[in-house]
């Protein structure tokens, strides 16, 4: 058995991105109904699955100082984007167009009133005049390479949201809304007027305990609402300055709160997804926050009329960067249904077989308290070189916290294991590292040893399928009794009794379960 | 999991979260809370050991997920309320599970034997019975058997009924 080794963050991410999943505009094309399978699995301020039971949802802790300056976050999540200038000059376009000016103004208007039905329309007014802005000027360039900024209601897409006076939006750059995958979009969350008359993050809750449809197409969270805040990072930035745009800190917080809840169901189902942007508005204040698997960090307040330009721009550059917050480039999330090929040796430095991903086993589910994703593999010798791995293989995927012993103790088991004889546990054939937390966007700003996490990879055998898909009875019964039987069962006795892994090592050829486990 | 080749071969795989403790160290940071022993749940001065039977009640923990599970993914899983709240709820949810009161038997799974879920909580519910008769949970009752709860929670029962 080889050690786990880690890769060269840079390296490995360009690899990542220009092989790892290659996937062309055709291919996407031909997977139409993924959309649809997202559209199941959509967020929505007052899913229960977003929110959980109301009675366990705990009095917001106060304001974390998790905030940075605006200028900071465009500065370090947004602002790095190669056609930055084109962002510039987009919009500026849409800043000066008459039709963004009215909508404006109208808005405005509305959020003075609060709590109107008609706010949700007018910002989706707002962001609908920013795409097809957008769009015209990238038709009157003839430039078809630039994606074009869309928007879309989660109301309009099949989902069943009935929050009176909230709205959730999904945004992306594409050029095919019906191909579009909204799975990378970044998220758009309004909540009424700034007087705090709209929706509280407890009424989500006690709506949808009340309600059993919306239960429907929902997926759970995967944190409580204390557990959300606690994984703030610790950055120390300035005092919110919410006084000047007239929201009360707690209103804030409730924005700050469900906008989080719903990048956090975002990215525990997208274990591939490093990361997701996400705004709030509320009143005519707009609050951007960059969340990941480790926490969130979010800038301070802007103001949707006095900072226009800046609004636009921060969600253009927002709409753009969000391929960028995969490992995937483009983003593809639905890249397991289509063959993808990758060589080994890129990602484990002891093989020398090129893999080919050739379906999605498992996929995370809310139960999950550290989400993965399975894919089968296909391994293929290079020319004149032998297998360095099994033909038919398992690629696991998965954060884990880098300060884990995980992996050198997955590949003692494993290695342990099969010197043993002990059947009926997977032979991890490679594990590697392909990137960290701490590495990605928020590099410059840091994050706690304690908090980073890491993208792992693995490589195993044989290939499985789970147990809860198995259709015959027999089969279950079989497969799972085998768990229970032998050397295995002996050896999980030993694994709860010495607690420790190491103990295996020292593990007699033919080792007893102890007497004391048996019936009295 | 289950072996693509051989579907009577069982396989486990995850190790990513085993991790060497001490004592004095808590493995429940690795264990997700759906499938977590109600005893390892609990909120009181009693140490927490962490036993064999614990894994035995997990296995049929994930056997009920299985068997609760539903056909249709938009519709929340009945058992939901095991990983969706606090520690607290989930171990009394888990009691009533225990006890048999939840859920209804109708809408379980033809594929998992029933039979093998309630022969087990059996177990565990005779056996948890024995523990709170003993008063541990006050500080009492020096010397009762708490690895295998009074005898009542044991690998060869547990195999005895999954072989029938």
């Amino acid at each position: 058995m080889l050690p786990a080794s880690d890769i060269d963050v840079q390296n490995e991410a360009r690899v990542l991105s220009t092989e790892f999943f290659q996937e062309t505009a055709a291919t996407r094309l031909a997977n139409r109904s993924v959309e649809a399978i997202f559209t199941q699995r959509s967020v929505t301020p007052k899913s229960p699955g977003t929110t959980g039971p109301a009675k366990t949802i705990p009095e917001p802790p106060p304001d974390p100082a998790s905030i940075i300056t605006f200028p900071d976050f465009q500065r370090v999540f947004l602002r790095y984007l190669p056609k930055w200038n084109m962002i510039n000059a987009e919009s500026q376009l849409v800043q000066q167009s008459p039709i963004f000016k009215l909508h404006l103004k109208r808005y405005k208007r509305l959020a003075a009133l609060s709590g109107d039905v008609l706010l949700q329309d007018c910002l989706h007014d707002i962001l609908s005049s920013i795409q097809s802005l957008t769009l015209r000027a990238n038709n009157s360039s003839d430039n078809i390479a630039q994606p074009n900024v869309i928007f879309r209601r989660i109301v309009e897409s099949g989902c069943d949201v009935q929050a009176p006076t909230s709205v959730l939006f999904e945004c992306g750059t594409e050029r095919d809304y019906d191909s579009y995958d909204w799975r990378h979009a970044i998220l758009f969350f309004q909540c009424g007027g700034q007087d705090g008359t709209g929706p509280h993050a407890t009424d989500f809750e006690q709506q949808a305990a009340a309600s059993k449809s919306h239960t429907l197409g929902r997926r759970g969270s995967t944190k409580p609402a204390a557990e959300l805040f606690s994984a703030f990072c610790t950055l120390q930035g300035p005092q919110d300055s919410s006084a000047q745009t007239g929201a009360s800190s707690a209103r804030i917080k409730e924005l700050r709160l469900g906008l989080h809840r719903c990048a956090s169901e975002i990215l525990h189902f997208n274990p591939m997804r490093k990361s997701a942007l996400g705004v709030a508005v509320s009143g005519m204040s707009a609050y951007f926050g960059y969340f990941d698997h480790a926490g969130a960090i979010f800038a301070s307040p802007i103001h949707v009329e006095d900072d226009a330009g800046v609004f636009i721009n921060a969600i253009l550059s927002a709409c753009s960067a969000g391929g960028r917050r995969y490992f995937t480039n483009p983003p593809c999330p639905d890249f397991v249904y289509n063959p993808v090929t990758l060589h080994s040796s890129r990602l484990f430095d002891h093989l020398n077989d090129t893999l080919t991903i050739t379906g999605s086993i498992s996929s995370p589910s809310e139960e999950d308290s550290r989400p993965f994703h399975l894919f089968s593999t296909r391994c293929v010798p290079k020319s004149g070189v032998g297998h360095t791995s099994p033909a038919d293989a398992m690629l696991d995927v998965r954060w884990v916290p880098c300060s884990d012993a995980g992996a050198t103790n997955m590949l003692d088991i494993s290695r342990l294991t099969e010197s043993r004889g002990i059947a009926h546990i997977a032979r991890v054939h490679a594990s590697a590292t392909a990137c960290k937390l701490s590495q990605c966007e928020r590099a410059e700003l840091g994050l706690s040893p304690s908090l980073d996490l890491v993208f792992r990879i693995t490589l195993f055998s044989p290939p499985c399928v789970p147990l809860h898909v198995v259709s015959n009875q027999q089969h279950f019964k079989r497969a799972f009794v085998s768990l229970f039987k032998g050397r295995l069962s002996k050896w999980m006795f030993r694994m709860h009794t010495e607690n420790s892994v190491s103990a295996l090592r020292n593990l007699p050829p033919d080792w007893p379960a102890p007497s004391r486990y048996q019936s009295p | 999991m289950v072996s693509r080749d051989d579907p009577d071969y069982g396989v486990l795989n995850g190790f990513h979260s085993v991790s060497n403790t001490t004592a004095a160290q808590s493995p429940l940071k690795a264990c997700a809370q759906a499938f977590l022993a109600v005893d390892l749940l609990r909120n009181d001065e009693r140490p927490a050991v962490f036993w064999y039977r614990h894994d035995l009640e997990s296995f049929l923990y994930v056997l009920a997920w299985m068997a609760y599970r539903p056909q249709d993914e938009r519709t929340v899983h009945p058992l939901s309320g095991w990983w969706r709240q606090g520690y607290a709820a989930s171990r009394d949810l888990k009691l009533q599970f225990l006890k048999g009161h939840f859920p209804p038997d109708d809408i379980s799974s033809p594929i998992v034997p029933l039979h093998w879920i309630t022969g087990i909580r059996g177990l565990f519910r005779n056996g948890y019975g024995t523990l709170e008769e003993s008063g541990l949970d006050r500080g009492g009752s020096i010397g009762f058997d708490e690895e295998t709860l009074r005898g009542h929670v044991t690998y060869e029962r547990f195999l005895q009924i999954i072989s029938t």
